[in-house]
């Protein structure tokens, strides 16, 4: 790639995810392409992996990951400019809207523990590279006042920190953003909910607690807060939702904010917060209860197992647990082990450097080095030291050791970082620590991987058979995929074939809510025969075709007319029960303008089942070259759980549509 | 809130297919979109009710969106007015 042209990749990922219409959102962090899919099991994970700039797909958390490495932004950016997904949040909205069955799908994959972690991750990937680049000015904040390069009291310096810890101390207003959209609430009263949190340190009056009869209630503990950040937005929410849907319209303006803040705020200071506090506290005392039982076997399994959570991208939900140490205790030693299960990886992959005997290896070794040092791993791991599993292996090895010594040293990290790299450095020097004891540790992390993998090697041939059916693949890429969308192509068309044969749903325990009769005389068929796709690919709702054998359409319900074309081709029902009925005459036959067809009803009209609606000419219209079969199809389809077509009417006034309800 | 007003300009107006489109590409989102011609309000996540509307040729169209993600639906919508040749 001379130029950089993302278009093709963007398409091609998109593609081989499930297409389009199987995405639901999309996000990215530091290295991947994060999808929430409708369907996972449409990805193909192989065909992902053969396109060029693609490190590997992994599906974990409720996601599906594609590992993209230093260029996924633009990539990002490209698949955005063409098919404007959601970034998030709107997954349960759009998934609902578009096939209730896909969205119980998805949901029935997730346990609860995914989900928790794909909610920790989504609140947190929108905004992780700038609490990194934060993180990087604390670090030279630091650095700067340790040294006593510049006194405290320098504008340049205390520029600096304002820069530097502001996005920690309001990190509840981040939180806010990413969290409204991920609860599908309102951004704007989410962050009006956590400023009001954060408020009391603005101002010296307020006193840290204050007294509900005995009960005392904390005022100053939401700087930096994480999880009562996050259970406050989410029950606003719920609490914006009920507002939104008991207030009259009238009144929503104002008052659905005026009212959620009101019961949204009080019980995030009276009950969640204090929930929260005590919850994370937990957390972080759990923590400290495996390092204080022996520093040196928590640092080392850590350090040696921390690399695993971030293949599976669970690391954003482990991260916070910092977060809260820092809050609780004012320092954290999970970032020191962090930093060294880095350093091992990062040793490993400069290993390989040396050590790749194919060009592309050491390129992608390379760039995965530069990566790696600043304390980004994923180019590394997916690109070489898992491929490889030795290396990944080794990796490990030298991650836990410097865990171990990190752990019996007791260094301590003074500023929370997501991202861990030589640059954050400085945020080990403090009160009992030691950046010294930190730089040995990640140097002999990095160096025992760096050498494990000099001098044992990481086995090229190992996965010689992988890489012989990438190359191979590369060969006749085109020819391959051209042989495997055939495939999915006739795959598919047997599918059809199969369901046109035997529509059997199961419909035991679902309750009738209407009965479509059939409009006009003629030979039911499937909806998915029909032969346009805005009608077969069930867009419009479900239903089926009739190819007619009379001149006259009736009302199939009893119901009121709501949609009558002066083209005459296409009517709306609305039945008494609810149900939207669409009687479409013919396929595109809005382009004969009116011509062979003749209404007999207007819109409003009420109409009883067997009432005329229309006639036309279907032997003019087949002359015309317009195919005549007509859909019936229940246009809110959404709102119910399943509407089951019977194929054997053939007769107007026959059954044809059963609908049931949710 | 965001509004933005189309001038509907393919020969059918706002039919069975456009209407699809349009109802499938506001679904997408979590604001509330509607549709609102000759004085009359629609909800563009409603296929029926969008056709209802019995959208002409030539006629001006207001949609709203409301909602986290409004912007981007109103964007949206323009897109799929332009690359269906429906409006501008």
């Amino acid at each position: 790639m001379a130029k950089k042209d993302y278009t093709q990749l963007a398409q091609d990922i998109v593609a081989n995810v499930g297409g389009k219409e199987n995405v639901n959102s999309l996000l990215h962090c530091a290295t991947r392409l994060r999808f929430r899919l409708k369907d996972q099991s449409k990805a193909n994970k192989e065909a992902l992996e053969d396109l060029p700039k693609v490190l590997t797909a992994v599906s974990a958390g409720g996601q599906y990951q594609v590992v993209i490495g230093d260029e996924v932004v633009p990539v990002y950016e490209s698949i955005m400019n063409q098919y404007h997904f959601s970034a998030g949040g709107s997954d349960t909205k759009s998934g609902l809207a578009s096939d209730g069955g896909d969205a119980t799908v998805e949901k029935k994959k997730e346990n609860w523990f995914e989900k928790f972690v794909s909610v920790l991750s989504g609140i947190f990937t929108p905004f992780i590279s700038v609490l990194a680049g934060a993180g990087v000015l604390k670090g030279v904040a630091i650095l700067i006042s340790s040294l006593h390069l510049l006194p405290e009291s320098s504008p340049i310096y205390i520029i600096l920190n304002a820069l530097a810890s502001g996005v920690f101390t309001l990190l509840p207003i981040f939180i806010a953003i990413t969290a409204a959209d991920k609860f599908n609430t309102n951004r704007f009263i989410a962050v009006a909910l956590a400023a009001a949190m954060v408020y009391p340190l603005t101002d010296n009056t307020i006193p840290n607690i204050a007294h509900l009869g005995d009960y005392g209630i904390n005022f100053k503990t939401y700087g930096g807060a994480v999880i009562p950040t996050i259970l406050a937005i989410w029950l606003e929410s719920y609490i914006e939702r009920w507002f939104k849907n008991h207030l009259p319209a009238v009144a929503q303006l104002v008052f659905v904010p005026f009212l959620t803040l009101i019961v949204a705020g009080i019980l995030t200071f009276v009950v969640i917060g204090p929930l929260g506090t005590a919850l994370g506290t937990g957390l972080a005392y759990g923590y400290s209860f495996l390092y204080g039982l022996s520093p040196l076997i928590a640092g080392a399994i850590l350090g040696g197992t921390f690399q695993i959570f971030v293949i599976f991208g669970l690391h954003w939900g482990i991260l916070p647990i910092s977060l809260i140490n820092i809050q609780t205790y004012g320092f954290d030693t999970l970032l020191a082990v962090m930093f060294c299960a880095v350093a091992g990886q990062f040793g490993a992959v400069t290993g390989a450097i040396f050590k790749a005997k194919k060009a592309k290896n050491k390129e992608i070794a390379a760039s995965a080095a530069i990566s790696g040092f600043f304390g980004i791993t994923e180019p590394a791991l997916y690109g070489i030291n898992l491929k490889y599993k030795k290396g990944f292996v080794f990796g490990l090895i030298g991650g836990a050791v410097g865990g171990a010594i990190v752990g019996t040293a007791g260094v301590k990290c003074f500023q929370y970082t997501p991202i861990m790299n030589v640059f954050e450095m400085p945020l080990f020097i403090g009160k009992n620590s030691s950046i010294v004891w930190a730089a040995i540790a990640g140097i002999v992390a990095f160096l025992l991987s760096f050498i494990l993998v000099l001098l044992l090697g990481f086995n090229e041939s190992n996965t010689e058979k992988l890489f012989a059916k990438v190359t191979s693949g590369k060969k006749s890429l085109t020819e391959q995929k051209t042989a495997k969308l055939e495939q999915s192509m006739a795959s598919k068309e047997t599918t059809t074939s199969d369901s046109i044969d035997e529509p059997e749903i199961d419909t035991t325990g679902l309750s009738l809510s209407d009965t479509i009769f059939s409009p006009l005389s003629g030979q039911a068929v499937p909806l998915k025969s029909v032969n346009d796709p805005v009608f077969s690919s069930e867009a419009m709702g479900k239903g089926l075709g009739i190819e007619p054998s009379s001149n006259q359409v009736v009302s199939p319900v009893d119901g009121e007319i709501i949609v009558a074309y002066p083209t005459g081709h296409a009517y709306g029902i609305k039945s008494e029960n609810g149900v939207e009925v669409l009687i479409h005459i013919g396929i595109n036959t809005v382009e004969l303008n009116g011509k062979h067809f003749e209404p007999k009803v207007e819109n409003g009209q009420k109409v009883h089942k067997g009432d005329l609606l229309a006639t036309f000419d279907r032997d003019e219209i087949a002359k015309a070259g317009y195919d005549t079969t007509t859909m019936v199809i229940v246009t809110n389809t959404n709102e119910y759980e399943e509407i089951v077509p019977e194929l054997n009417g053939r007769n107007s006034g026959d059954e044809i549509l059963k609908v049931y309800k949710k | 809130m965001v509004e933005k007003i189309f001038k509907v300009t393919s020969s059918a107006g706002i039919h069975a297919r456009p209407a699809t489109s349009l109802v499938n590409k506001a679904s997408q989102f979590n604001s509330d979109l509607d549709i609102e011609y000759n004085g009359r309000k629609a909800n563009l996540k409603s296929i029926m009710g969008v056709m209802a509307m019995g959208i002409q040729q030539g006629a001006e169209v207001k949609i709203s969106a409301q909602g986290s993600d409004e912007n981007e639906a109103i964007q949206a919508i323009e897109e799929t007015m332009k690359s269906e040749g429906l409006g501008e």
